[in-house]
């Protein structure tokens, strides 16, 4: 499973997601009570399961990883 | 005399390196994990307002005379999601090494965070009820004061990343500005444990 805070980009897109999602579980319930959220919950969920089952993780991506000190650099203890 | 003992030119000086068998930085590892139990930790006390809110039974959710500010929090919720804009803001501008960008990003975004806690302190003033009122109000107290303790650290982190770039400290490498990715990471985890919070206790 992809990590939605791997870095900065990444958890600001998770939150946009989040708050699209909430957003629609939240109108849902005020509009229609508590068996319609429930259901866009349920609808929600299974479609983020599918988008995550579907869709393939990219090729190219930010690295992540940051650059680890040159292992010729000189480690000392003054 | 020769030399007692041949000098290596690629001797090795101080202590060796710490061993890193992590593919991922440290850091990054750490923030992760920390959002991870952060995670966990919200979830025990959104199982504990579930399981009182089904105790409790629909009919009595919010027992009577009990009412909770849903507008204001909606404005809260506005507040709170404008300053992650304004942090990724402050992010993409360090990432283009635009100094005046990140820094105007931090002080807005910590500013409304700052707000966001006020004008949750002042709601709690005019409530109405404490958190020892009945289950409701305990597990009300009780998911919205952890956010806000959480939005309280999340502060000092950014009052941190704030002074530091002033003070020149963070460039547009990714491993220069670490001390920006970092808490802005947590800032966005922040605020989606918000959105989850303000739709489950003030709509649903």
């Amino acid at each position: 499973m992809k990590n939605p805070v791997r870095t900065e980009g990444e958890a600001f897109g998770f939150l946009i997601a989040a708050v699209a999602i909430f957003g629609v579980i939240g109108a849902a319930g005020a509009i229609a009570g508590g068996a319609a959220a429930l259901a866009a919950l349920v609808a929600a969920a299974v479609g983020l399961g599918a988008g995550i089952w579907i869709a393939a993780e990219p090729k190219v991506r930010e690295p992540a990883v940051w650059e680890r000190r040159d292992p010729d650099a000189e480690r000392r203890v003054d | 005399m020769a030399t007692a003992a041949h000098v290596d030119e690629h001797a090795h000086h101080g202590p060796p390196p710490a061993n890193q068998s992590s593919r991922v930085d440290s850091r990054l590892l750490g923030i992760y994990l920390f959002i991870g139990s952060e995670i966990m930790l919200f979830g025990s006390f959104f199982t504990m307002y579930f399981f009182a809110r089904v105790i409790v039974g629909p009919d009595s959710w919010p027992p009577e005379g009990f009412h909770l500010p849903v507008y204001l929090a909606f404005l809260n919720t506005v507040i709170l999601v404008t300053s992650s804009f304004t942090m990724h803001w402050a992010l993409q501008s360090v990432k283009r090494n635009h100094r005046a960008g990140l820094i105007a990003g931090l002080l807005l975004t910590f500013l409304l965070g700052l707000t966001f806690l006020l004008i949750q302190m002042r709601e709690y003033s005019r409530l109405g009820f404490g958190p020892g009122d009945l289950a409701f109000a305990s597990t009300f107290f009780g998911l919205t004061g952890l956010h806000g303790a959480h939005v309280f650290v999340g502060l000092t982190l950014l009052l941190f990343a704030l002074i530091r770039s002033i003070r020149g400290h963070f460039g547009p490498a990714a491993h220069d500005h670490l001390g920006v990715e970092l808490p802005g990471i947590y800032w966005h985890f922040v605020d989606v444990m918000w959105i989850v919070v303000y739709v489950t206790v003030y709509v649903l």
